[in-house]
């Protein structure tokens, strides 16, 4: 019998972790791919999971929840994966910036975009310039993403984006910025090249970044 | 800063609610805060009035045991030209919550800035709960008794405490509650019942005093988008306690407002709509431009409670002098017609609002001509 990938995207949607364990592991049984089992299986789910957020159905219990049973599936079929088939689409240095310890809104964005295919580097909170800026160098970054949740905090972007103009950097990759304060006119002041209102958004704006590199 | 300060100010309580009411063309406009930080109390006093600040650096704020600290508190208030002063309870036996702490980059700044430590709580399971010395918490009553002491004629006081935000910031947690709410929900609704009847019994226990003109509740539920959890949940486990938090209000003959950040407006009905129609708040505070402007907000929802506050965070913090005094004006013009308003930041007075920023809100609420 064709294994079932809806029931699979169903379970991950629901955030049923235990089902979708149960499901990949069966998958895997049955010699699934796991292109087919990631990407139209899980990545699929999470990418139906943002769009429900987007829409007003889903919050972030249910988007927390979706992640956990789509990164528990993950945490099995990575180690499997070969160097090719783990390739990400791209990968994103993320952090929330100097001054600023705001977790919450940042691990949103890094949940979503694990769950849409990146490789996410989270530097964590109250992150200098030159953090970012070294990472950006030794994971070959294509992506920064910038959250900030006060006025006072958000402008140390732009002492980010200066230092990775200064590095030499700027032209390898795109910045984008997010958080309670930021606007996209603040965006547009601090030459960063995309805002994101939500975790759920900054999966959208991260892939027509990436198209534009 | 020239008029900063008035020399005679005239707090009117009661004309400020037939303002909100829409009972009374306002002949004024009337100014609120829910809060206004320590660090620029601190610099208004020492810079306006030349007398030092009753505590020492890092102790106090709105709940402390420091009489002197009461006195110059609510005398700033009036001094500024409020109706009342807003006051927080000094809770004993409440277990610390977790914080973390970095520099604070603000200009007055506080040295080290407390935030919420994300992923921290203080109840993750039963035992948890059941260990949690929920009989022993209560508000010190000492506050409130100091703050009657030093009202002047015309002021009152309000009391403010959170549920929904004491619980996602410290007994669960932002991530206990987001996780528990799927994993254990039953562990969710007992913390919201017993967290709910603390908060109860300390409107109950202020409300009653003449000096207390309104409770003033606090509850973030937003972000930028939408709500953290669902309406269906917040009309589930919080909306029964803002009800009854409003009924006892009314009981008494005073208002219930509410203070909530984020975008509350999505789908219809919307949670706004749920606050108005079955929790009966009296008035809404907190605004900001990206979500709902108050302009638009007084055009959409001014026939059926007072909006509060209105002057975005970011633009009082940021924009020059020019702007910002055309800003001011803008919402004044657009807000002030028909009453059912009241000026001031759309969140509080923290402290990397300028202090010249804020003179020039108070200059223009004090010169705009009704």
């Amino acid at each position: 019998m064709a294994f079932d990938l809806e029931k699979l995207k169903r379970s991950v949607i629901d955030g049923d972790t235990a089902c979708a364990l149960e499901l990949t592991r069966q998958a895997l049984a049955e010699h699934e791919p796991l292109d087919v089992l990631i990407n139209q299986g899980l990545i699929a789910a999470m990418s139906v999971v943002g769009k429900l957020f987007e829409e007003g159905e889903f919050f972030i219990p249910e988007m927390l929840i979706a992640a956990r049973a789509m990164q528990s599936c993950m945490d099995i079929l990575k180690p499997l994966l070969s160097k090719t088939e783990s390739k990400p689409l791209a990968t994103v240095v993320l952090g929330t910036v100097k001054g600023d310890l705001h977790d919450i809104g940042k691990n949103l964005v890094r949940m979503m975009l694990q769950g849409a295919g990146f490789e996410v580097v989270d530097l964590g909170t109250d992150v200098a310039p030159e953090k970012f800026v070294q990472a950006i160098h030794e994971h070959s970054a294509k992506l920064v993403g910038l959250s900030a949740l006060l006025t006072t905090t958000m402008t140390s972007m732009r002492a980010i984006i200066e230092a990775i103009e200064q590095s030499g950097l700027r032209d390898r990759v795109k910045v984008m910025v997010g958080g309670a304060p930021v606007t996209e006119s603040f965006a547009r002041q601090i030459k960063a090249d995309g805002y994101a209102p939500d975790a759920s958004r900054a999966v959208n704006v991260a892939k027509l970044l990436m198209a534009a590199l | 800063m020239p008029g900063l300060l008035l020399d005679h100010p005239a707090p009117d309580f009661e004309g400020l609610l037939s303002i909100l009411r829409g009972e009374k063309t306002p002949g004024r406009v009337p100014i609120v805060e829910i809060g206004i930080d320590t660090e620029v109390l601190r610099g208004i006093q020492e810079s306006l009035l030349d007398e030092p600040w009753a505590l020492p650096d890092g102790v106090g704020g709105p709940s402390s045991r420091n009489e002197r600290y009461y006195q110059q508190l609510i005398n700033l208030y009036y001094r500024l030209g409020y109706d009342f002063v807003p006051l927080w309870p000094l809770w004993v036996n409440l277990p610390p919550g977790k914080i973390r702490q970095v520099a604070d980059t603000a200009k007055a700044s506080r040295g080290l800035r407390d935030w919420v430590d994300e992923s921290g709580a203080l109840i993750r399971s039963w035992e948890d709960f059941e260990r949690f010395p929920w009989n022993r918490i209560h508000a010190a009553p000492e506050t409130l008794e100091m703050a009657a002491r030093y009202i002047p004629e015309g002021m009152k006081v309000t009391v403010s405490a959170t549920l929904f935000e004491s619980i996602f910031e410290s007994l669960l947690g932002y991530e206990g509650l987001f996780f528990c709410m799927r994993d254990n929900p039953q562990l969710v609704e007992s913390v919201f019942d017993r967290w709910g009847q603390i908060v109860y019994e300390y409107y109950q226990s202020t409300v009653e005093w003449d000096v207390v003109g309104a409770i003033f509740h606090a509850d973030d539920m937003g972000f930028k988008t939408g709500t953290m959890i669902s309406p269906a949940d917040l009309r589930r486990l919080l909306f029964p306690w803002l009800a009854k938090y409003a009924a006892l209000a009314h009981e008494h003959g005073k208002p219930f407002w509410i203070h909530s950040c984020g975008n509350l407006y999505r789908n219809s009905p919307s949670v706004m709509d749920d606050l108005i129609d079955l929790v009966k708040i009296d008035g809404f505070h907190s605004f900001q431009d990206v979500i709902l402007p108050v302009g638009e907000a007084k055009a959409r929802y001014g026939d059926r409670l007072a909006l509060m506050g209105g002057v975005d965070m970011d633009k009082l913090a940021t924009l020059p002098e020019d702007e910002l005094r055309s800003y001011l004006r803008a919402i004044l013009d657009s807000c002030m017609t028909g009453g059912r308003f009241a000026f001031g930041s759309g969140n509080t007075i923290a402290n990397f609002v300028p202090l010249q920023n804020y003179a020039i809100l108070l200059e223009e609420a004090h010169q705009w001509k009704v």
